[in-house]
């Protein structure tokens, strides 16, 4: 599907059995149980699942914003069961569903962009932030607009640029798309693909949306309950080759109401 | 239509601001049947706002114009305050996107279904609380004497969402309004609601107008839809033939949808024309 030439067999992120807890003593409670699954570098590997199924979880136990133990847990080359340092986040980055809670309500778009510079020390700011804007497409008359003065999609793009000003190897997509219209979705997932094919970013990306998922992803693990349910091909996932009951429910439920009726009774033509 | 539930004739809401006349909903008309009606559009298209102008809860600021909204023989706009009292919840519901937001939290979901019930019809307590009681059975939800005692928190969003369906059912109206009611529900959870709503509306008759941004899923649950762009309803066709849809808007927006089985590499992007 996306950039398949660029994906290569050495994982990214490796995560073997990781837990996430909430609460304490008989309030405990397990939002993430034995979680484990691998990504390549250069490919997108989706989670799915419903609300409450851990998947967002997953993704701030990676980069340390949930306290959490695993047995391994390697992101870009380090092992992150540690404290994280500033290297860590030059090359792990991560967009967020709501462009608008993302972003500062005060500061400009282009303040907005040097803030990770400034923490990062990261070097030549002022060329990488024209750089970054270019990139997601962003004119530079809007470098000095408030977030409030911005469409959705161009919220959305700046918090985008934001996360590409360190340059990173892995983006972390959390619904990065399901607080916008569908025809801004489409520039925004557009987007994404070419940035990956430009420079062969990473994406664990974070979604309900099956449609979402299947035109982003090539591998993909479906979670329920702060477990993943199993871990498949996407091809694998939308023919029919689900194995587990909540799998196929899923899909069921997505294709009930969500999918375009002339699709269904077509198989999916094969990607590659 | 012949004896349409609800007629709207030329719709016009505009806000008055600093910045100059700002026109949300600019010349909609539509009649309702006994029927699902989709109102599709993104956001700003004004679909939220024709919805609320048929209840007259639109924001005090906003300028509401019409040849008519009429219910019956009542033309809305005209009516008095007193005469709104009678048909918001009685004779027109409105169920909004998340039960979060529109229970009390801190009275008991039962107890909410029956006081919407009195408010309508002048029953006894142990009247209403039957009523109460058998409405969340209608909605499918297991155990209602038990569910009546719960608070909006013990709730799941889709049992929240049976619970605001019961309320708006109970005091028997003929129109429904629902406002992205099921957007913010998991899509399993979505399709036991949407299997609910359509049940109801094929029982008891009932005029659904359902307001919403998803395309597929109106083209699927509804009858009828109506596409709204800018404040315009830049097309309506039987949900059906929704393929055969001829403005460029509502083609763009079916091309831009990712769709499960048909890979594309690209999503194609809508091409807005400023003379829509």
């Amino acid at each position: 599907m996306v950039n398949d030439n660029m994906t290569s067999q050495t994982p990214i992120i490796e995560i073997q059995n990781l837990v996430v807890t909430f609460g304490e003593g008989d309030d405990e409670r397990r939002a993430v149980s034995d979680v484990s699954f691998s990504v390549n570098r250069g490919e997108t590997f989706g989670l799915v699942g419903e609300s409450g199924s851990g998947k967002s979880t997953v993704l701030r136990a990676i980069t340390g914003l949930v306290s959490n133990q695993a047995d391994v847990m390697r992101v870009a080359g380090e092992d992150v069961r540690a404290r994280r340092g500033k290297d860590f986040y030059r090359k792990v980055q991560m967009v967020f569903q709501d462009p608008y809670e993302a972003l500062h309500p005060r500061h400009t778009i282009w303040r907005q962009l040097m803030e990770p510079a400034r923490i990062l020390h990261i070097p030549d700011a002022e060329a990488r932030g024209h750089a970054a804007l270019d990139s997601v497409g962003l004119s530079r008359t809007l470098l000095w607009r408030y977030p409030h003065q911005l469409s959705g999609g161009q919220r959305q793009r700046v918090a985008i640029a934001r996360a590409l000003m360190s340059q990173p190897d892995i983006l972390l997509l959390d619904e990065p798309t399901s607080a916008l219209d569908v025809s801004v979705q489409a520039e925004i997932l557009n987007l994404l693909c070419d940035l990956q094919d430009e420079s062969g970013l990473t994406y664990l990306m974070v979604s309900h949306d099956l449609g979402v998922v299947a035109h982003m992803c090539k591998r993909t693990a479906v979670m329920h309950a702060g477990m993943i349910v199993e871990t498949l091909d996407v091809d694998a996932l939308i023919n029919g080759g689900a194995t587990k009951s909540y799998t196929k429910k899923l899909i069921a439920a997505s294709e009930a109401y969500g999918e375009d009726p002339r699709d269904i009774a077509q198989p999916r033509a094969s990607s590659n | 239509m012949d004896n349409p539930l609800l007629s709207v004739r030329d719709l016009r809401i505009s806000f008055h601001g600093a910045a100059g006349v700002f026109d949300a909903v600019r010349g909609v008309s539509f009649d309702l049947g006994r029927e699902k009606l989709g109102i599709v559009g993104e956001s700003g298209s004004g679909k939220s706002m024709t919805g609320r102008a048929i209840m007259r809860l639109s924001p005090p600021a906003a300028i509401v114009r019409a040849e008519h909204i009429r219910l019956g023989d009542i033309d809305i706009l005209q009516a008095s305050e007193r005469t709104m009292d009678a048909i918001r919840g009685r004779r027109i519901g409105l169920i909004m996107q998340d039960p979060k937001y529109s229970l009390n939290p801190v009275v008991t979901v039962g107890e909410q279904i029956a006081e919407a019930y009195r408010i309508h019809a002048r029953s006894s307590v142990s009247d209403a609380r039957q009523r109460a009681v058998a409405m969340l059975g209608a909605v499918q939800i297991r155990d209602p004497e038990r569910v009546y005692r719960m608070y909006p928190h013990e709730m799941s969003g889709g049992m929240g969402q049976r619970i605001m369906i019961a309320m708006m059912l109970v005091s028997e109206p003929e129109i429904l309004i629902a406002d992205e009611a099921t957007s913010a529900l998991d899509v399993t959870v979505r399709l036991e609601i949407l299997n609910l709503l359509n049940d109801l509306v094929e029982k008891r008759g009932l005029g659904l107008i359902f307001i919403s941004h998803d395309l597929n899923l109106v083209r699927r649950f509804c009858d009828r839809v109506l596409i709204m762009y800018r404040g315009r309803v830049v097309e309506t066709l039987k949900a059906g033939e929704l393929d055969q849809a001829t403005h460029p808007y509502t083609r763009g927006l079916l091309e831009a949808m990712p769709r499960i089985h048909v890979p594309r590499k690209r999503l194609p992007v809508l091409k807005r024309d400023a003379a829509w």
